[in-house]
C-alpha cells in the first residue's frame, strides 16, 4: 500500500518576488463583467474610481516635481512586470511620450487562454486619462493596438 | 495597463464600486461568477484530478507568486489542508495605503469564491477571517464524500 503523502512549507515574505500574473486575468473579468451589466460609461466610472482612489499620491508627486516622475512611474511597473525592454519613454519640452511596443497583460492574458476584452483597452485609455487630470496635465491616445496591447500616448503641460 | 502589482487596489474599488451601484447582494453576485469564470478552471481543476491534494498545487503556485508569508500542510492520513496565512500581501498592501479606505470586507470574498468551487468536488472549505484586520486568516479544507 502507497504511503499516504503528508507536505508541508514555510515561506517568508521575503522568499519570493510578488509577480503573480494571473491578476490580470482576473483583473480583465472584473472589468469585462462592469462591461456587460453597466456599459462603457460604467468601465469608465469604475476605472476613474480607481485611478482617483490609487493614483492620488503619485499625482501630487507630478504635481510637486513633473514628468520625470511620471516617466519613473511606468519604468517601475514595467520593470516590475520584467518587461521594461517594451517600454520607450520620452521627456520633449513640456510633453512626455511613452511608447509600449507590446503589452505584457494582453500577451500574458492570450497566453493563458483567456482573450481580453473588448473594455481592456480602457485601462490605458481611461486610467490615464484621469491620471492626467488630476495632475493638472492633458493626455492624448496616439494610438493603440487591441491585438498586442502596443500604444503611444502623450501627458503634456 | 494596470500592471499585476497594482491588481488589489483595483480589485479593492471594483467591490465598492458594485456595492454602491446594487448593494452587498451585488458584491457577493461578483464573487460567486469570478469562482464561476476564474477559479473554477483552476483550482476547481486540480481538485477534479488530484482531489484534496488539488488544493496543495493551487495554492503552492498563487501563495508563492504572490509572496505571501504562511505555512501550508496537506496531511492525506488525516484528510486536511491548511493555509495559515501569516501575512497577507494583499490586505497588507491595502492596509497601508492610508488615503484610501479598502473594501470594508474585501476578505469576504476569499471565503466565497473558494468554498463555492470546493464544495462541487467534495471538499469542503472553512476560512477563519477573525484576524484578517491584521491580514491573518485561516483556511481548512477536508473530503468530506
Amino acid at each position: 500500500m502507497p504511503e499516504k503523502e503528508h507536505l508541508k512549507i514555510e515561506r517568508k515574505a521575503g522568499d519570493n518576488k510578488y509577480l503573480h500574473r494571473d491578476f490580470h486575468v482576473s483583473a480583465d473579468i472584473g472589468i469585462g463583467y462592469v462591461g456587460e451589466l453597466y456599459g462603457d460609461q460604467g468601465v469608465k466610472e469604475y476605472l476613474t474610481q480607481y485611478a482617483e482612489s490609487v493614483h492620488k499620491p503619485l499625482a501630487e508627486e507630478v504635481k510637486k516635481s513633473g514628468l520625470g516622475v511620471l516617466e519613473k512611474y511606468f519604468h517601475d511597473i514595467y520593470a516590475a512586470e520584467e518587461c521594461e525592454d517594451r517600454l520607450t519613454t520620452r521627456i520633449s519640452g513640456n510633453t512626455l511620450t511613452v511608447s509600449i511596443s507590446s503589452c505584457p497583460a494582453t500577451e500574458f492574458m492570450k497566453k493563458s487562454g483567456h482573450t481580453p476584452s473588448v473594455w481592456y483597452k480602457q485601462t490605458t485609455e481611461t486610467v490615464y486619462a484621469v491620471l492626467a487630470k488630476m495632475c493638472g496635465l492633458s493626455f492624448s491616445m496616439k494610438f493603440y493596438d487591441e491585438d498586442t496591447g502596443a500604444a503611444e500616448f502623450t501627458f503634456s503641460k | 495597463m494596470v500592471s499585476c502589482t497594482e491588481f488589489i487596489p483595483l480589485y479593492s474599488e471594483l467591490f465598492k464600486f458594485l456595492e454602491k451601484k446594487g448593494g452587498k447582494e451585488a458584491v457577493v453576485k461578483y464573487w460567486e461568477t469570478i469562482s464561476d469564470r476564474y477559479v473554477e478552471p483552476r483550482l476547481g481543476e486540480e481538485i477534479r484530478k488530484n482531489g484534496l491534494k488539488g488544493c496543495w498545487n493551487y495554492w503552492y503556485k498563487s501563495l508563492n507568486e504572490e509572496a505571501c508569508e504562511f505555512t501550508m500542510e496537506y496531511d492525506e492520513e488525516k484528510n486536511f489542508f491548511l493555509i495559515d496565512m501569516k501575512g497577507c500581501p494583499s490586505k497588507g498592501m491595502l492596509l497601508k495605503r492610508a488615503y484610501t479606505e479598502p473594501y470594508k470586507d474585501y476578505c469576504g470574498h476569499c471565503d466565497v469564491l473558494y468554498k463555492r468551487c470546493a464544495a462541487r468536488y467534495g471538499i469542503e472549505i472553512t476560512c477563519d477571517l477573525t484576524e484578517c484586520g491584521e491580514a491573518k486568516c485561516k483556511l481548512f479544507g477536508r473530503k468530506v464524500k
